[in-house]
Protein backbone atom coordinates (compact mmCIF):
# COMPACT_ATOMS: atom_id res chain seq x y z
CA UNK A 1 0.00 0.00 0.00
CA UNK A 2 1.56 3.05 -0.98
CA UNK A 3 1.37 5.89 1.73
CA UNK A 4 1.29 9.21 1.21
CA UNK A 5 2.23 11.75 4.11
CA UNK A 6 -0.71 13.81 5.35
CA UNK A 7 -0.87 17.42 6.79
CA UNK A 8 -1.75 17.22 10.07
CA UNK A 9 -5.39 18.44 11.02
CA UNK A 10 -8.69 18.33 8.96
CA UNK A 11 -7.95 16.19 5.81
CA UNK A 12 -10.25 17.08 2.52
CA UNK A 13 -10.37 15.18 -0.43
CA UNK A 14 -10.12 17.20 -3.49
CA UNK A 15 -11.91 16.28 -6.78
CA UNK A 16 -8.64 17.54 -8.96
CA UNK A 17 -7.67 16.49 -11.78
CA UNK A 18 -4.88 13.98 -11.43
CA UNK A 19 -1.88 12.83 -13.25
CA UNK A 20 -3.05 10.47 -16.39
CA UNK A 21 -3.44 6.60 -16.11
CA UNK A 22 -4.34 3.85 -18.21
CA UNK A 23 -7.76 3.98 -18.90
CA UNK A 24 -9.90 1.49 -16.93
CA UNK A 25 -11.90 -1.63 -18.46
CA UNK A 26 -15.32 -0.77 -19.09
CA UNK A 27 -17.16 -3.68 -17.41
CA UNK A 28 -16.43 -3.00 -14.19
CA UNK A 29 -18.23 -0.75 -11.72
CA UNK A 30 -15.98 2.20 -10.46
CA UNK A 31 -15.54 2.75 -7.31
CA UNK A 32 -14.01 5.90 -5.06
CA UNK A 33 -13.32 6.59 -1.50
CA UNK A 34 -13.49 10.28 -0.06
CA UNK A 35 -13.00 11.27 3.87
CA UNK A 36 -14.27 14.85 4.93
CA UNK A 37 -14.14 15.67 8.82
CA UNK A 38 -13.98 12.05 10.36
CA UNK A 39 -10.62 9.73 11.87
CA UNK A 40 -10.48 7.83 8.94
CA UNK A 41 -11.39 4.67 11.11
CA UNK A 42 -14.37 3.71 8.59
CA UNK A 43 -11.68 3.54 5.62
CA UNK A 44 -9.59 1.43 7.97
CA UNK A 45 -12.67 -1.11 8.57
CA UNK A 46 -13.43 -1.11 4.33
CA UNK A 47 -9.94 -2.49 3.47
CA UNK A 48 -10.35 -5.94 3.64
CA UNK A 49 -13.95 -5.51 2.91
CA UNK A 50 -12.81 -3.94 -0.09
CA UNK A 51 -9.89 -6.31 -0.48
CA UNK A 52 -12.46 -8.99 -0.90
CA UNK A 53 -14.31 -7.39 -3.65
CA UNK A 54 -11.77 -6.00 -5.43
CA UNK A 55 -12.20 -8.24 -8.28
CA UNK A 56 -15.11 -7.12 -8.99
CA UNK A 57 -15.14 -3.49 -9.18
CA UNK A 58 -12.25 -1.03 -10.03
CA UNK A 59 -11.00 1.68 -7.17
CA UNK A 60 -10.46 4.34 -9.00
CA UNK A 61 -10.12 7.03 -6.07
CA UNK A 62 -9.12 6.54 -2.53
CA UNK A 63 -6.53 8.81 -0.94
CA UNK A 64 -5.98 6.46 1.91
CA UNK A 65 -4.26 4.04 -0.26
CA UNK A 66 -3.74 5.45 -3.47
CA UNK A 67 -0.81 7.61 -4.58
CA UNK A 68 -2.67 8.67 -7.52
CA UNK A 69 -6.35 8.51 -8.83
CA UNK A 70 -7.52 7.15 -11.98
CA UNK A 71 -8.48 8.98 -15.33
CA UNK A 72 -12.22 8.03 -15.90
CA UNK A 73 -12.64 10.40 -18.56
CA UNK A 74 -15.72 11.69 -18.40
CA UNK A 75 -17.46 8.32 -17.25
CA UNK A 76 -19.67 8.54 -14.01
CA UNK A 77 -18.29 6.75 -10.69
CA UNK A 78 -20.65 4.09 -10.01
CA UNK A 79 -20.53 3.98 -6.37
CA UNK A 80 -19.05 7.03 -4.02
CA UNK A 81 -18.66 6.59 -0.76
CA UNK A 82 -18.05 9.16 1.47
CA UNK A 83 -16.76 9.02 5.14
CA UNK A 84 -16.79 12.30 7.57
CA UNK A 85 -18.89 15.00 8.03
CA UNK A 86 -18.93 18.62 5.55
CA UNK A 87 -17.90 21.36 7.87
CA UNK A 88 -16.57 23.77 5.11
CA UNK A 89 -17.74 25.98 1.87
CA UNK A 90 -15.01 23.83 0.19
CA UNK A 91 -16.47 20.25 1.67
CA UNK A 92 -19.78 21.38 0.15
CA UNK A 93 -18.44 22.62 -3.16
CA UNK A 94 -16.70 19.26 -3.76
CA UNK A 95 -19.60 17.13 -2.46
CA UNK A 96 -21.89 19.12 -5.11
CA UNK A 97 -19.85 18.28 -8.03
CA UNK A 98 -19.32 14.74 -6.90
CA UNK A 99 -22.87 13.99 -6.84
CA UNK A 100 -22.97 15.04 -10.48
CA UNK A 101 -20.68 12.68 -11.22
CA UNK A 102 -22.06 9.89 -8.92
CA UNK A 103 -24.38 6.96 -9.97
CA UNK A 104 -25.06 6.06 -5.73
CA UNK A 105 -23.83 7.99 -3.09
CA UNK A 106 -23.27 6.36 -0.14
CA UNK A 107 -22.03 7.95 3.27
CA UNK A 108 -19.70 6.06 5.11
CA UNK A 109 -19.57 5.28 8.65
CA UNK A 110 -21.46 7.17 11.83
CA UNK A 111 -19.78 10.95 11.09
CA UNK A 112 -21.44 11.01 7.63
CA UNK A 113 -24.41 9.16 8.01
CA UNK A 114 -25.79 11.24 11.88
CA UNK A 115 -22.65 13.40 12.37
CA UNK A 116 -21.16 10.99 14.75
CA UNK A 117 -18.14 11.68 16.67
CA UNK A 118 -18.09 15.43 15.64
CA UNK A 119 -21.44 16.46 15.58
CA UNK A 120 -21.17 15.46 19.83
CA UNK A 121 -19.56 18.48 20.63
CA UNK A 122 -21.44 21.17 22.25
CA UNK A 123 -21.31 23.93 20.30
CA UNK A 124 -21.64 27.20 22.82
CA UNK A 125 -18.18 27.73 23.40
CA UNK A 126 -16.56 26.62 20.37
CA UNK A 127 -14.36 29.48 19.92
CA UNK A 128 -13.28 29.93 22.82
CA UNK A 129 -11.74 26.54 22.70
CA UNK A 130 -10.91 27.05 19.32
CA UNK A 131 -8.25 30.15 20.58
CA UNK A 132 -6.91 28.04 23.46
CA UNK A 133 -6.29 24.37 21.54
CA UNK A 134 -4.85 26.32 18.36
CA UNK A 135 -4.02 30.38 18.91
CA UNK A 136 -6.31 33.38 18.96
CA UNK A 137 -5.21 33.76 15.28
CA UNK A 138 -6.38 30.58 13.97
CA UNK A 139 -8.85 31.33 11.13
CA UNK A 140 -11.02 27.99 11.30
CA UNK A 141 -11.97 26.66 7.32
CA UNK A 142 -15.15 25.24 8.50
CA UNK A 143 -18.21 27.39 9.14
CA UNK A 144 -20.82 24.86 10.51
CA UNK A 145 -20.66 22.59 12.56
CA UNK A 146 -20.34 18.94 12.02
CA UNK A 147 -23.84 17.64 9.85
CA UNK A 148 -24.58 14.43 8.00
CA UNK A 149 -23.54 14.38 4.43
CA UNK A 150 -26.87 14.77 3.47
CA UNK A 151 -27.84 17.87 4.74
CA UNK A 152 -26.19 18.93 2.00
CA UNK A 153 -26.30 16.61 -0.99
CA UNK A 154 -28.92 13.83 -1.90
CA UNK A 155 -27.19 10.43 -0.30
CA UNK A 156 -28.66 7.27 -1.59
CA UNK A 157 -27.58 4.25 0.46
CA UNK A 158 -26.38 5.00 4.26
CA UNK A 159 -23.70 2.82 5.98
CA UNK A 160 -23.95 3.18 9.80
CA UNK A 161 -21.94 2.60 12.51
CA UNK A 162 -18.75 4.03 14.22
CA UNK A 163 -16.42 2.29 12.33
CA UNK A 164 -18.86 0.59 9.88
CA UNK A 165 -18.44 -3.75 10.85
CA UNK A 166 -16.52 -5.44 8.12
CA UNK A 167 -19.64 -8.35 8.01
CA UNK A 168 -22.17 -5.46 7.19
CA UNK A 169 -20.12 -3.63 5.04
CA UNK A 170 -19.09 -6.30 3.18
CA UNK A 171 -22.87 -7.22 2.53
CA UNK A 172 -23.65 -3.67 1.99
CA UNK A 173 -20.91 -3.43 -0.66
CA UNK A 174 -22.03 -6.80 -2.26
CA UNK A 175 -25.64 -5.80 -2.76
CA UNK A 176 -24.38 -1.95 -3.91
CA UNK A 177 -21.79 -3.59 -6.57
CA UNK A 178 -24.99 -6.42 -8.03
CA UNK A 179 -27.35 -2.94 -8.05
CA UNK A 180 -29.50 -4.56 -5.57
CA UNK A 181 -31.21 -2.57 -2.79
CA UNK A 182 -28.88 -2.85 0.45
CA UNK A 183 -30.36 -4.69 3.89
CA UNK A 184 -32.30 -1.43 5.75
CA UNK A 185 -31.05 0.32 8.65
CA UNK A 186 -32.69 0.71 11.73
CA UNK A 187 -36.16 -1.62 11.53
CA UNK A 188 -35.14 -2.89 15.53
CA UNK A 189 -33.04 -1.40 17.88
CA UNK A 190 -30.38 -2.80 19.73
CA UNK A 191 -32.02 -4.41 22.55
CA UNK A 192 -33.54 -7.05 19.98
CA UNK A 193 -29.76 -8.75 19.39
CA UNK A 194 -29.00 -7.61 22.95
CA UNK A 195 -31.66 -9.80 24.16
CA UNK A 196 -31.14 -12.40 22.10
CA UNK A 197 -27.34 -12.89 23.26
CA UNK A 198 -28.60 -12.88 26.75
CA UNK A 199 -27.15 -9.92 28.61
CA UNK A 200 -28.29 -8.16 31.43
CA UNK A 201 -29.91 -4.64 30.85
CA UNK A 202 -27.74 -1.78 31.59
CA UNK A 203 -30.78 0.72 31.50
CA UNK A 204 -32.48 -1.40 34.31
CA UNK A 205 -29.29 -1.44 35.97
CA UNK A 206 -29.05 2.63 35.97
CA UNK A 207 -26.77 3.07 32.77
CA UNK A 208 -27.13 5.70 29.74
CA UNK A 209 -28.06 2.93 27.46
CA UNK A 210 -29.64 4.43 24.20
CA UNK A 211 -30.19 0.93 22.73
CA UNK A 212 -34.10 1.03 23.07
CA UNK A 213 -33.59 3.87 19.87
CA UNK A 214 -30.68 2.81 18.35
CA UNK A 215 -30.59 1.09 14.90
CA UNK A 216 -29.79 -3.18 15.92
CA UNK A 217 -28.30 -3.88 12.70
CA UNK A 218 -24.19 -3.72 14.55
CA UNK A 219 -25.67 -7.14 16.21
CA UNK A 220 -25.34 -5.44 19.97
CA UNK A 221 -21.38 -5.64 20.55
CA UNK A 222 -21.41 -2.96 23.15
CA UNK A 223 -23.95 -4.35 25.43
CA UNK A 224 -22.37 -7.86 24.84
CA UNK A 225 -19.00 -6.73 26.43
CA UNK A 226 -21.08 -4.54 29.14
CA UNK A 227 -20.24 -1.18 27.71
CA UNK A 228 -23.76 0.98 26.84
CA UNK A 229 -25.07 2.04 23.68
CA UNK A 230 -24.26 5.21 22.42
CA UNK A 231 -26.12 5.00 19.16
CA UNK A 232 -23.50 4.73 16.85
CA UNK A 233 -25.92 3.04 14.51
CA UNK A 234 -27.99 5.43 13.94
CA UNK A 235 -31.97 5.46 15.08
CA UNK A 236 -34.68 3.04 15.08
CA UNK A 237 -37.25 3.82 13.17
CA UNK A 238 -40.27 4.68 15.26
CA UNK A 239 -38.09 5.06 18.52
CA UNK A 240 -39.95 6.69 21.50
CA UNK A 241 -37.48 9.73 21.95
CA UNK A 242 -39.65 11.59 24.08
CA UNK A 243 -39.18 8.49 26.67
CA UNK A 244 -35.64 7.85 26.02
CA UNK A 245 -35.06 11.49 26.56
CA UNK A 246 -37.14 10.98 30.21
CA UNK A 247 -35.51 8.02 31.01
CA UNK A 248 -32.00 9.02 30.51
CA UNK A 249 -32.96 12.34 32.47
CA UNK A 250 -33.68 10.26 35.27
CA UNK A 251 -30.57 8.85 35.24
CA UNK A 252 -28.12 11.55 34.26
CA UNK A 253 -30.34 15.01 34.62
CA UNK A 254 -31.49 16.82 31.76
CA UNK A 255 -28.77 18.33 30.61
CA UNK A 256 -26.10 15.01 29.87
CA UNK A 257 -29.51 13.98 28.79
CA UNK A 258 -29.66 15.96 25.50
CA UNK A 259 -26.05 15.52 25.08
CA UNK A 260 -26.41 11.69 25.02
CA UNK A 261 -29.28 12.29 22.52
CA UNK A 262 -27.25 14.52 20.26
CA UNK A 263 -25.77 11.59 18.67
CA UNK A 264 -28.84 11.12 16.69
CA UNK A 265 -28.80 14.90 14.72
CA UNK A 266 -31.29 13.53 12.96
CA UNK A 267 -33.43 10.67 12.80
CA UNK A 268 -34.91 8.60 9.72
CA UNK A 269 -37.34 11.45 9.08
CA UNK A 270 -34.46 14.24 9.07
CA UNK A 271 -34.87 15.10 12.50
CA UNK A 272 -35.61 14.38 15.71
CA UNK B 1 -43.98 -36.19 24.91
CA UNK B 2 -47.06 -37.47 26.80
CA UNK B 3 -50.38 -35.54 26.93
CA UNK B 4 -51.07 -37.13 30.59
CA UNK B 5 -51.15 -35.34 33.47
CA UNK B 6 -50.46 -37.84 35.76
CA UNK B 7 -46.99 -39.73 35.88
CA UNK B 8 -45.45 -42.30 38.36
CA UNK B 9 -41.79 -41.77 39.32
CA UNK B 10 -39.73 -43.73 41.94
CA UNK B 11 -36.04 -42.21 41.22
CA UNK B 12 -34.86 -39.76 43.13
CA UNK B 13 -31.45 -37.36 42.65
CA UNK B 14 -29.70 -35.62 45.46
CA UNK B 15 -29.46 -31.54 44.78
CA UNK B 16 -25.88 -32.30 46.21
CA UNK B 17 -25.09 -34.84 42.99
CA UNK B 18 -26.39 -31.99 40.17
CA UNK B 19 -23.40 -30.78 39.62
CA UNK B 20 -21.24 -34.10 39.54
CA UNK B 21 -24.73 -35.16 37.06
CA UNK B 22 -23.72 -32.06 34.73
CA UNK B 23 -20.04 -32.77 34.01
CA UNK B 24 -20.73 -36.32 32.84
CA UNK B 25 -23.81 -35.48 30.53
CA UNK B 26 -23.00 -36.05 26.85
CA UNK B 27 -22.90 -33.76 24.99
CA UNK B 28 -22.49 -31.15 28.04
CA UNK B 29 -25.58 -29.73 28.61
CA UNK B 30 -26.98 -26.15 28.28
CA UNK B 31 -28.04 -24.81 32.02
CA UNK B 32 -30.36 -22.10 31.21
CA UNK B 33 -30.15 -21.14 35.08
CA UNK B 34 -27.22 -22.17 36.14
CA UNK B 35 -26.74 -19.67 39.02
CA UNK B 36 -30.59 -21.65 40.41
CA UNK B 37 -28.42 -24.47 41.20
CA UNK B 38 -26.05 -23.10 43.06
CA UNK B 39 -25.37 -23.55 46.01
CA UNK B 40 -26.16 -26.52 45.84
CA UNK B 41 -26.44 -28.31 49.13
CA UNK B 42 -29.76 -27.94 50.85
CA UNK B 43 -30.40 -24.77 48.71
CA UNK B 44 -34.21 -24.23 48.17
CA UNK B 45 -33.91 -24.93 44.18
CA UNK B 46 -37.74 -22.55 43.52
CA UNK B 47 -38.53 -22.08 40.19
CA UNK B 48 -40.43 -19.42 41.29
CA UNK B 49 -41.95 -16.84 38.40
CA UNK B 50 -39.40 -14.25 39.95
CA UNK B 51 -36.41 -16.26 39.56
CA UNK B 52 -36.65 -17.53 35.57
CA UNK B 53 -33.99 -16.75 33.86
CA UNK B 54 -33.24 -13.88 30.94
CA UNK B 55 -33.09 -16.10 27.77
CA UNK B 56 -36.75 -18.04 27.21
CA UNK B 57 -36.75 -21.40 25.87
CA UNK B 58 -37.53 -20.77 22.45
CA UNK B 59 -34.06 -19.13 22.34
CA UNK B 60 -32.98 -22.61 21.62
CA UNK B 61 -35.78 -24.05 18.85
CA UNK B 62 -36.25 -20.82 17.16
CA UNK B 63 -33.00 -18.89 17.78
CA UNK B 64 -32.49 -14.91 16.00
CA UNK B 65 -31.40 -15.18 12.50
CA UNK B 66 -31.64 -18.85 12.70
CA UNK B 67 -31.70 -20.75 9.41
CA UNK B 68 -35.44 -21.94 8.19
CA UNK B 69 -33.86 -23.57 5.42
CA UNK B 70 -30.69 -23.52 2.91
CA UNK B 71 -30.20 -22.99 -0.51
CA UNK B 72 -27.82 -23.48 -3.21
CA UNK B 73 -27.06 -21.64 -5.84
CA UNK B 74 -24.91 -23.64 -8.77
CA UNK B 75 -27.41 -26.24 -8.01
CA UNK B 76 -30.51 -24.18 -7.94
CA UNK B 77 -32.11 -25.84 -5.07
CA UNK B 78 -33.19 -26.00 -1.66
CA UNK B 79 -31.64 -28.01 0.37
CA UNK B 80 -33.50 -30.60 2.50
CA UNK B 81 -33.63 -30.19 5.92
CA UNK B 82 -30.78 -31.85 7.88
CA UNK B 83 -30.20 -32.92 11.28
CA UNK B 84 -29.30 -30.59 13.89
CA UNK B 85 -27.26 -31.16 16.40
CA UNK B 86 -27.92 -32.81 19.56
CA UNK B 87 -28.08 -31.17 22.67
CA UNK B 88 -29.22 -31.49 26.24
CA UNK B 89 -31.37 -27.90 28.23
CA UNK B 90 -31.23 -28.43 31.71
CA UNK B 91 -33.07 -26.87 34.24
CA UNK B 92 -35.72 -25.40 32.11
CA UNK B 93 -38.08 -23.50 34.09
CA UNK B 94 -41.87 -25.15 34.15
CA UNK B 95 -43.47 -22.12 32.41
CA UNK B 96 -41.08 -22.19 29.75
CA UNK B 97 -42.51 -25.91 29.20
CA UNK B 98 -45.69 -25.22 29.37
CA UNK B 99 -44.64 -22.89 26.77
CA UNK B 100 -43.31 -25.32 24.92
CA UNK B 101 -46.87 -26.79 24.89
CA UNK B 102 -47.95 -23.97 22.69
CA UNK B 103 -45.20 -23.57 20.96
CA UNK B 104 -45.01 -27.22 19.65
CA UNK B 105 -48.49 -26.79 18.58
CA UNK B 106 -47.95 -24.10 16.29
CA UNK B 107 -44.96 -24.70 14.76
CA UNK B 108 -43.80 -28.68 15.13
CA UNK B 109 -46.17 -29.28 11.80
CA UNK B 110 -45.23 -26.38 10.04
CA UNK B 111 -42.05 -25.33 10.48
CA UNK B 112 -39.36 -28.29 9.57
CA UNK B 113 -36.18 -26.29 10.89
CA UNK B 114 -38.26 -26.02 14.27
CA UNK B 115 -39.05 -29.94 14.49
CA UNK B 116 -35.37 -30.76 13.78
CA UNK B 117 -34.00 -28.98 16.44
CA UNK B 118 -36.76 -29.81 19.11
CA UNK B 119 -36.43 -33.49 17.71
CA UNK B 120 -32.32 -32.85 19.06
CA UNK B 121 -33.26 -31.36 21.81
CA UNK B 122 -33.61 -33.34 25.30
CA UNK B 123 -35.44 -30.56 27.93
CA UNK B 124 -34.76 -31.29 30.88
CA UNK B 125 -36.86 -29.56 33.66
CA UNK B 126 -36.72 -28.59 36.80
CA UNK B 127 -38.89 -26.83 40.14
CA UNK B 128 -42.58 -27.63 40.62
CA UNK B 129 -44.09 -30.25 38.58
CA UNK B 130 -47.54 -28.73 39.39
CA UNK B 131 -46.61 -25.74 37.17
CA UNK B 132 -45.06 -27.55 34.23
CA UNK B 133 -47.03 -28.37 30.82
CA UNK B 134 -46.28 -31.68 29.42
CA UNK B 135 -43.39 -30.93 26.82
CA UNK B 136 -40.71 -32.37 29.32
CA UNK B 137 -38.46 -35.49 28.59
CA UNK B 138 -37.07 -35.24 31.99
CA UNK B 139 -38.06 -33.24 34.90
CA UNK B 140 -36.51 -32.97 38.32
CA UNK B 141 -39.43 -32.09 40.60
CA UNK B 142 -38.49 -30.20 43.46
CA UNK B 143 -38.71 -32.18 46.79
CA UNK B 144 -36.23 -29.96 49.28
CA UNK B 145 -33.18 -31.97 49.10
CA UNK B 146 -33.90 -34.15 46.09
CA UNK B 147 -35.06 -33.87 42.97
CA UNK B 148 -38.24 -36.84 42.48
CA UNK B 149 -36.94 -37.83 38.60
CA UNK B 150 -39.80 -38.12 36.35
CA UNK B 151 -39.22 -39.18 32.78
CA UNK B 152 -41.99 -37.76 30.35
CA UNK B 153 -40.45 -39.52 26.97
CA UNK B 154 -38.26 -42.47 25.85
CA UNK B 155 -35.45 -39.36 25.62
CA UNK B 156 -35.65 -39.06 29.30
CA UNK B 157 -35.59 -42.78 30.39
CA UNK B 158 -32.65 -43.28 28.32
CA UNK B 159 -31.10 -40.75 29.93
CA UNK B 160 -32.39 -42.02 33.43
CA UNK B 161 -30.64 -45.74 32.80
CA UNK B 162 -27.58 -44.22 31.32
CA UNK B 163 -26.77 -42.50 34.31
CA UNK B 164 -28.33 -44.42 36.91
CA UNK B 165 -25.51 -44.22 39.45
CA UNK B 166 -27.21 -40.82 40.42
CA UNK B 167 -30.65 -41.79 41.08
CA UNK B 168 -31.56 -43.56 43.91
CA UNK B 169 -34.71 -46.14 43.72
CA UNK B 170 -37.04 -44.92 46.57
CA UNK B 171 -41.06 -45.04 47.24
CA UNK B 172 -43.10 -44.66 43.91
CA UNK B 173 -45.22 -41.45 43.61
CA UNK B 174 -47.79 -40.24 41.20
CA UNK B 175 -47.09 -36.99 41.03
CA UNK B 176 -49.94 -34.33 38.91
CA UNK B 177 -48.78 -31.89 36.28
CA UNK B 178 -50.41 -28.50 35.87
CA UNK B 179 -53.52 -29.01 33.38
CA UNK B 180 -54.17 -25.36 33.18
CA UNK B 181 -52.14 -22.83 32.96
CA UNK B 182 -50.75 -21.87 36.61
CA UNK B 183 -50.71 -18.48 35.09
CA UNK B 184 -53.28 -16.99 37.88
CA UNK B 185 -53.48 -13.35 36.45
CA UNK B 186 -55.79 -10.28 37.35
CA UNK B 187 -59.45 -11.51 36.36
CA UNK B 188 -59.55 -14.67 38.45
CA UNK B 189 -57.72 -16.93 36.10
CA UNK B 190 -61.02 -16.31 33.65
CA UNK B 191 -59.25 -16.21 30.28
CA UNK B 192 -62.70 -15.65 28.72
CA UNK B 193 -63.59 -12.47 30.61
CA UNK B 194 -60.02 -11.66 30.11
CA UNK B 195 -60.53 -12.09 26.06
CA UNK B 196 -63.48 -9.31 26.13
CA UNK B 197 -61.70 -6.79 28.56
CA UNK B 198 -58.42 -6.42 26.04
CA UNK B 199 -60.87 -6.81 23.07
CA UNK B 200 -63.58 -4.08 24.88
CA UNK B 201 -60.67 -2.05 26.44
CA UNK B 202 -60.69 1.60 26.13
CA UNK B 203 -57.99 2.74 23.69
CA UNK B 204 -56.56 5.25 26.71
CA UNK B 205 -55.47 2.37 28.26
CA UNK B 206 -52.78 1.71 25.56
CA UNK B 207 -52.34 5.55 25.25
CA UNK B 208 -51.63 5.51 29.26
CA UNK B 209 -48.54 2.77 29.18
CA UNK B 210 -47.22 5.15 25.95
CA UNK B 211 -47.42 8.59 27.39
CA UNK B 212 -47.70 7.68 31.81
CA UNK B 213 -45.24 4.85 32.25
CA UNK B 214 -43.18 5.86 29.45
CA UNK B 215 -42.87 2.79 27.17
CA UNK B 216 -39.94 2.91 24.79
CA UNK B 217 -41.38 0.79 22.40
CA UNK B 218 -38.20 -1.32 22.53
CA UNK B 219 -40.19 -4.74 22.39
CA UNK B 220 -37.57 -6.32 24.96
CA UNK B 221 -40.94 -7.32 26.23
CA UNK B 222 -41.43 -9.83 23.36
CA UNK B 223 -37.62 -11.10 22.79
CA UNK B 224 -37.38 -12.51 26.49
CA UNK B 225 -41.13 -14.18 26.44
CA UNK B 226 -41.18 -17.70 25.58
CA UNK B 227 -44.62 -17.16 23.89
CA UNK B 228 -43.64 -14.08 21.18
CA UNK B 229 -43.03 -16.14 18.22
CA UNK B 230 -43.17 -13.41 15.52
CA UNK B 231 -39.88 -12.87 12.73
CA UNK B 232 -39.28 -11.22 10.35
CA UNK B 233 -37.58 -12.90 6.72
CA UNK B 234 -33.89 -12.42 5.56
CA UNK B 235 -31.90 -13.75 3.48
CA UNK B 236 -28.42 -14.63 4.79
CA UNK B 237 -25.79 -14.80 1.94
CA UNK B 238 -22.18 -14.50 2.77
CA UNK B 239 -19.89 -12.28 0.43
CA UNK B 240 -18.85 -14.27 -2.25
CA UNK B 241 -20.80 -17.59 -1.53
CA UNK B 242 -22.71 -20.17 -3.83
CA UNK B 243 -25.28 -20.96 -0.66
CA UNK B 244 -26.96 -19.40 1.51
CA UNK B 245 -29.92 -19.42 4.45
CA UNK B 246 -33.31 -18.37 4.35
CA UNK B 247 -33.38 -17.10 7.93
CA UNK B 248 -35.71 -15.86 10.46
CA UNK B 249 -34.80 -12.82 12.39
CA UNK B 250 -36.84 -12.07 15.88
CA UNK B 251 -39.61 -9.57 15.64
CA UNK B 252 -41.80 -7.86 17.68
CA UNK B 253 -45.35 -5.88 16.98
CA UNK B 254 -44.03 -3.31 19.46
CA UNK B 255 -41.79 -2.00 16.47
CA UNK B 256 -42.64 0.22 14.19
CA UNK B 257 -41.30 -1.45 10.81
CA UNK B 258 -43.26 -4.40 12.13
CA UNK B 259 -46.45 -3.15 10.20
CA UNK B 260 -44.50 -1.88 7.73
CA UNK B 261 -45.58 -2.75 3.97
CA UNK B 262 -44.08 -2.14 0.58
CA UNK B 263 -44.02 1.68 -0.26
CA UNK B 264 -43.41 2.48 3.20
CA UNK B 265 -46.55 2.80 4.68
CA UNK B 266 -46.86 1.58 8.44
CA UNK B 267 -50.23 0.03 9.69
CA UNK B 268 -49.38 0.88 13.07
CA UNK B 269 -46.95 3.88 13.61
CA UNK B 270 -48.44 5.27 16.68
CA UNK B 271 -47.27 2.98 19.41
CA UNK B 272 -50.42 3.02 21.61
CA UNK B 273 -51.43 0.78 18.12
CA UNK B 274 -48.46 -1.43 18.67
CA UNK B 275 -48.99 -1.72 22.65
CA UNK B 276 -52.38 -2.78 21.78
CA UNK B 277 -51.23 -5.37 19.37
CA UNK B 278 -49.36 -7.06 21.87
CA UNK B 279 -52.05 -7.53 24.20
CA UNK B 280 -54.39 -7.91 22.09
CA UNK B 281 -52.86 -10.63 20.44
CA UNK B 282 -51.34 -12.82 23.64
CA UNK B 283 -54.60 -12.08 25.72
CA UNK B 284 -57.47 -11.70 22.86
CA UNK B 285 -56.33 -13.56 19.74
CA UNK B 286 -54.69 -16.11 21.54
CA UNK B 287 -57.30 -17.38 23.31
CA UNK B 288 -60.13 -16.89 20.49
CA UNK B 289 -57.74 -19.27 18.54
CA UNK B 290 -56.49 -22.09 20.96
CA UNK B 291 -58.34 -21.51 24.17
CA UNK B 292 -55.23 -20.25 26.37
CA UNK B 293 -53.55 -16.76 25.81
CA UNK B 294 -49.79 -16.81 24.55
CA UNK B 295 -49.06 -16.05 27.90
CA UNK B 296 -47.69 -18.55 30.84
CA UNK B 297 -46.97 -15.69 33.47
CA UNK B 298 -43.18 -16.09 34.11
CA UNK B 299 -42.86 -12.53 34.59
CA UNK B 300 -40.29 -12.06 31.99
CA UNK B 301 -41.58 -8.83 30.38
CA UNK B 302 -41.80 -6.99 33.71
CA UNK B 303 -38.64 -8.20 35.14
CA UNK B 304 -36.64 -7.13 31.58
CA UNK B 305 -38.91 -4.15 30.82
CA UNK B 306 -36.28 -1.06 31.11
CA UNK B 307 -39.43 1.03 32.79
CA UNK B 308 -40.67 -1.87 34.28
CA UNK B 309 -44.11 -1.93 32.61
CA UNK B 310 -46.39 -4.76 34.60
CA UNK B 311 -48.47 -6.18 32.31
CA UNK B 312 -50.87 -7.54 35.09
CA UNK B 313 -51.60 -4.07 36.03
CA UNK B 314 -52.35 -3.29 32.82
CA UNK B 315 -54.45 -6.41 32.01
CA UNK B 316 -56.56 -4.95 35.43
CA UNK B 317 -56.58 -1.50 34.13
CA UNK B 318 -57.97 -2.67 30.04
CA UNK B 319 -60.45 -4.41 32.68
CA UNK B 320 -61.54 -1.52 34.57
CA UNK B 321 -62.08 0.72 31.74
CA UNK B 322 -64.26 -0.79 28.75
CA UNK B 323 -64.76 1.47 25.28
CA UNK B 324 -67.00 3.93 26.29
CA UNK B 325 -70.22 4.41 24.13
S1 LIG C 1 -28.55 -3.12 27.80
FE1 LIG C 1 -29.19 -1.49 26.42
S2 LIG C 1 -29.41 -2.51 24.45
FE2 LIG C 1 -29.38 -4.11 26.01
S3 LIG C 1 -31.53 -4.45 26.49
FE3 LIG C 1 -30.77 -2.95 27.96
S4 LIG C 1 -31.28 -0.99 27.02
FE4 LIG C 1 -31.41 -2.51 25.41
S1 LIG D 1 -24.35 -1.17 20.35
FE1 LIG D 1 -24.77 1.00 19.96
S2 LIG D 1 -22.81 2.04 20.13
FE2 LIG D 1 -22.39 -0.16 19.94
S3 LIG D 1 -22.09 -0.54 17.75
FE3 LIG D 1 -24.27 -0.85 18.16
S4 LIG D 1 -25.27 1.14 17.81
FE4 LIG D 1 -23.05 1.50 17.99
S1 LIG E 1 -40.13 -3.83 27.29
FE1 LIG E 1 -41.26 -2.23 28.33
S2 LIG E 1 -40.58 -0.33 27.36
FE2 LIG E 1 -39.98 -1.99 26.00
S3 LIG E 1 -41.70 -2.16 24.56
FE3 LIG E 1 -42.07 -3.61 26.23
S4 LIG E 1 -43.38 -2.49 27.65
FE4 LIG E 1 -42.44 -0.97 26.31
S1 LIG F 1 -47.82 -10.31 17.58
FE1 LIG F 1 -46.64 -9.33 19.19
S2 LIG F 1 -47.39 -10.25 21.05
FE2 LIG F 1 -47.92 -11.58 19.40
S3 LIG F 1 -46.29 -13.06 19.23
FE3 LIG F 1 -45.87 -11.43 17.81
S4 LIG F 1 -44.56 -10.05 18.91
FE4 LIG F 1 -45.53 -11.35 20.43
S1 LIG G 1 -46.30 -12.18 28.31
FE1 LIG G 1 -44.78 -11.81 29.90
S2 LIG G 1 -45.38 -13.14 31.59
FE2 LIG G 1 -46.46 -13.84 29.78
S3 LIG G 1 -45.17 -15.46 28.97
FE3 LIG G 1 -44.58 -13.56 27.93
S4 LIG G 1 -42.90 -12.74 29.13
FE4 LIG G 1 -43.89 -14.30 30.37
Amino acid sequence: MPSKKKPLGRRRARPTAAPKKAPVQKSKPLVAIYDLTDCEGCELAFVPVVEAVAKTCEIVEWRLTQEKRMDIGDRKIDVAFVEGSPMSAEDREFLGKLRERTKVLVALGACACIGGVPALAGTAEREKFMSLVYSPEYKPKSDTPALPLDTVVKVDYYLHGCPVLPEMAARFLEQVLVGKAPDKFGGYPVCLPCKAAGNPCLLIQGNPCLGPVSAGNCGAPCPTFGKVCYGCTGAVKGGNFTQMRHKLAEILGEEMAEAHLRIFLKDEKGKR
Amino acid sequence: MEAKTSFKASLRVSKRDIPALLGVLKPAPLVPAKERFLPYEGAKVDFDENLTTNSPVKTEFMPDGGASFRFDFAKKRVLPQGKEPAKIIFGVNPLDIRALDILDGIFLAKFPAYAARRKAATVVGAGDFGKSGASFDLFLHDEGLDYLAIAGSEKGRALLSRHKKFFRKGEEKTVQRGEKPAWDPTLKGDMEDLRKAVKNADPSVWEKVATEQLCLGCGICSYVCPLCYCFEVEDGVPPGAKAGARCSRWDSCMLASFTEVAGGHVFQNALPLRIRNWYYHKFARATSERGTPDCVGCNRCFHFCPVAINFREVLKNAAANPRKG
